[in-house]
């Protein structure tokens, strides 16, 4: 098992110090993250989904941290591949330099966007989002690997160019996608590629989503680029010294996160200002009820969150369920970042270890 | 938790969630589907499909079927349903009242699922519609608000008469 951190560039109610101070957090949890040995960060990309996700070019993110770091994967999670968002050529560039000056260190992971916010911002063609993002996954690796490219698709159409730079990487980063569903991790899987995964639903459940994804990818024959197998998960998390202060805070940390996704995602609206979600604590009689109900045996292990032992046991879940990566969300909105870095420093410390020889 | 084997239909909460869904089950009988969210017209988005169950305890079993934009609601479990979401009838009531967020009722465990995870999300939206539908402003939207009204007319708790202050 590895362990790396996802950054969406949550916060709540923001104003512009608030913001700039979060970006400048962000890099020093990173930073920490790198000495204690995490695999790496993924960071998203999302637009205009205020206190959700603030991350908005996160190629420049990752190029900012690679510069302060020295062995923390890098990793797209993910790359808006649709014609409205990147041109396929510019993923291709920048990808391939961001490769370069970390000297080997990217992932790329892609995705279309499912949010009607984005949509709508950059007037996407909805109906054809997903293909789109399959015509881009075709050709980005390519370009990454051909000397003079050249492509006529119902999307793009590419004289030949000579797109430069080349990655590091041979023949090219590992390549991932978002995906949440067993259906969706059964077609990442046929593509032969990574899976990056939502951690919702019960170990039933997720251990039902790894089976299907490594029976599609073992039998994916790609064409155009190396197969990834690799299958990582997305819980949120929060490792404290003591339990009932890290569900104090993770759990409200949980509830903003799934709450302010859910109304971006599926409220069916396009919300405007201070999101209609929790912020506030949970009350002592439903803190105790969550704290119990972690060890259920059907309670969902989504959310890594307690005292180092609580986390070791939920961490086994995900382990029995052969995930490979555990990519934690520390850094929720309503988490403030003196835990996100005790959190990074007690895990790694007391939790990483125990499972690093397990991948 | 179970539906059917508990069914209490002198319970205000069961009264209430059949009050909800008795409209939505009759109108998707007659028209195939209920009409779509006006922001989500035209739109084949990337969006839940598939079949859901909602099993509460003590007000019966419903399921949703979601197409593209359209939904269907029905009476009874779908058999290929792809997940299972199981609560108690006061629970339910008290999400529609605002008064427990969906997601800390599954933190708690008062929400309990079987399947895919995504599905949950259903929940949540069926919520914030009807707390949307609760504060629906102007003439328009006084259908909306009596329908609410009249949904939770015996689950919420009457205000005390006044009297001499303590």
């Amino acid at each position: 098992m590895k362990f790396s951190l996802f950054y969406e560039m949550q916060i709540a109610d923001p104003t512009p110090e608030s913001e700039a101070r979060l970006f400048r957090d962000c890099v020093e949890q990173v930073e920490l993250a790198d000495r204690l040995g995490y695999r790496g960060i993924w960071e998203v990309e999302h637009h205009g989904l205020r206190e959700y996700s603030h991350s908005s070019a996160p190629e420049v993110f990752l190029s900012f941290v690679a510069a302060r770091t020295r062995n923390l994967r890098l990793g797209h999670g993910i790359t808006l591949t649709p014609a409205c968002y990147n041109h396929p050529i510019r993923i291709a560039e920048r990808v391939a330099t961001l490769d370069i000056l970390s000297g080997g260190r990217v992932d790329w992971g892609s995705g279309k966007s499912s949010s009607l916010t984005e949509q709508a911002a950059f007037g996407a063609d909805i109906p054809r989002l997903h293909e789109q993002w399959l015509e881009a996954l075709q050709i980005v690796p390519r370009m990454w690997q051909e000397e003079v490219f050249s492509h006529r698709g119902r999307f793009w159409t590419i004289p030949p160019t000579q797109v430069v730079p080349k990655p590091v990487q041979r023949p090219h980063p590992p390549i991932f996608a978002a995906c949440s569903r067993p259906d969706s991790a059964v077609e990442v899987g046929r593509l032969g590629i990574g899976a990056l995964n939502f951690a919702i639903g019960n170990d039933e459940y997720l251990r039902r989503k790894v089976t299907e994804y490594r029976k599609a990818v073992e039998a994916a024959r790609p064409e155009g680029y190396a197969k990834t197998n690799h299958f990582a998960s997305t819980p949120v998390a929060l490792c404290l010294p003591d339990d009932r202060r890290a569900c104090e805070f993770g759990m409200r940390g949980a509830r903003f996160f799934g709450e302010s996704l859910a109304t971006y995602y599926f409220g069916g609206t396009r919300p405007l200002g201070r999101l209609p979600v929790s912020r506030e604590f949970l009350a002592p009689e439903e803190l105790e009820a969550a704290m119990a109900f972690r060890g259920a045996p059907d309670a969902p292990a989504m959310n890594v969150v307690g005292d180092p032992v609580r986390c070791r046991e939920i961490v086994a879940r995900f382990v029995a369920a052969g995930v490979d990566e555990l990519i934690l969300v520390m850094q929720a909105g309503t988490v403030p970042h003196e835990l996100v870095m005790e959190s990074i420093r007690t895990f790694g410390e007391k939790v990483l270890p125990d499972f690093a020889s397990a991948g | 938790v179970s539906g059917e084997a508990e069914r209490t239909p002198e319970d205000p909460a069961a009264r209430a969630v059949r009050a909800l869904f008795r409209w939505p089950v009759r109108l998707s009988r007659w028209l195939g589907s209920l009409p779509p969210p006006r922001e989500r017209r035209g739109v084949e988005g990337p969006g839940l499909s598939g079949s859901v169950n909602l099993c509460i305890a003590g007000a019966g079993d419903w399921h949703f079927v979601l197409r593209g934009e359209r939904v269907a609601a029905r009476e009874g479990v779908a058999p290929d349903a792809r997940a299972t979401i199981r609560l108690a009838a006061a629970d339910f009531v008290a999400m529609l009242a605002g008064r427990l967020a969906v997601s800390t009722a599954q933190m708690t465990g008062r929400v309990r699922l079987s399947g895919d995870g995504e599905m949950l999300f259903l929940l949540g939206v069926l919520v914030t519609q009807f707390q949307r539908a609760r504060s629906a402003p102007g003439l328009r939207g006084w259908p909306a608000r009596a329908f609410t009204r009249y949904v939770l007319r015996d689950a919420l708790p009457r205000p005390e008469p006044a009297g001499e202050p303590r």
